[in-house]
């Protein structure tokens, strides 16, 4: 006996203990979670970046941005990473799975990277008095946006699905090389922008104990807030392909029927 | 004083202008999986429970 699961009426799908299962989109009792963790988490980020932590002795209540701004650049790093691994793999393994990784990661570096260059550019202009100067890091940050906005519009340009994920793949492949000459911009050119923070610990030293937590903690809540978008991108990028490819087997069906009559 | 009350407005605005992308990206994320998800069977969704857990393809 065959069940058409493609109904979603609760009655039909209550044997396989999918009547709560319905239109519910991307979400599942771990994203849901997760979620919550990651909105609490920011919450407290918030409050502690904006209100709980001590001004700084040299930038003012400028030191609030930085809460904000290196953890978006690393998210983005953390997207374009996984990206280039999604792309790997797929070349590897013909993989749809990893084809979704890396498109989903891609676009979510993409967002990162836009609010990295933004919260750059806001912090810029009352510490150097521009909001934008040729600098190797924000050249380097602004050519890895491109790539990532030319990778995603490359991937909706009409064709054969394979041929477009196996070019996709091979330009996913340049975003590590491009997040490399970023984050090592500080060092191999002469740049107005300052090397990490945390690295130096000369200022990692001076920081006081909740401006050291409250950095520490917004990079792992960052990292959580990525985690649940790439979990939802993911969901996306699979339900569309199932769209497609019920849209394939039903013309294929039509076809045949066509056929026999 | 003034240079102060400055730099407060580019704190508000580089936090504001992250909460609204973020949120702006998660409700466009959450609708495109809804609309998606209607045309889609639950047994196609690899993270529902699936009477036949194969059917949903691993990496």
């Amino acid at each position: 006996m065959t069940t058409d699961l493609t109904s979603t009426s609760p009655e039909a799908l209550a044997p396989y203990g999918l009547d709560d299962a319905g239109p519910n989109g991307t979400s599942s009792r771990t994203s849901r979670v997760l979620g919550a963790v990651v909105l609490v988490g920011l919450a407290a980020v918030v409050y502690l970046a904006l209100f709980g932590t001590p001004e700084d002795r040299v930038q003012g209540p400028l030191v609030r941005l930085l809460y904000l701004h290196p953890q978006t650049a690393t998210t983005a790093y953390i997207g374009c990473g996984l990206a280039s691994l999604g792309s790997l793999m797929y070349l590897w393994k013909r993989s749809v799975w990893w084809d979704i990784v890396a498109v989903s990661s891609a676009e979510i570096a993409a967002v990162f990277t836009s609010l990295a260059l933004l919260t750059g550019a806001l912090w810029g202009r009352p510490a150097w008095g521009a909001y934008w100067v040729w600098d190797a890091r924000l050249t380097s940050t602004a050519m890895l946006e491109l790539l990532l906005l030319g990778y995603l519009a490359m991937r909706k340009l009409p064709g054969d699905p394979d041929a477009r994920s196996r070019q996709g793949a091979i330009v996913g492949l340049l975003l590590v090389p491009n997040v490399i000459v970023v984050h090592q911009s500080v060092y191999w050119w002469r740049t107005l922008h300052q090397q990490p923070t945390l690295a130096s610990t000369s200022v990692a030293g001076n920081l006081s104990g909740l401006q050291l937590f409250t950095m520490a903690s917004s990079f792992v809540v960052f990292l959580g807030l990525f985690v649940w978008l790439a979990i939802h991108r993911f969901r996306v990028g699979w339900l569309a392909r199932q769209v497609d490819e019920l849209a394939l087997d039903e013309a294929i069906a039509a076809r045949r029927a066509e056929g026999r009559a | 004083m003034e240079g102060e009350v400055n730099n407060v407005a580019f704190i508000v605005v580089a936090w504001g202008a992250f909460a609204v992308l973020i949120t702006g990206y998660v409700v466009s994320l959450l609708v495109r999986g809804r609309k998606l998800s209607a045309k889609v069977p639950p047994a196609r969704r690899r993270w529902a429970t699936t009477p036949d857990p194969g059917a949903a393809g691993t990496p």
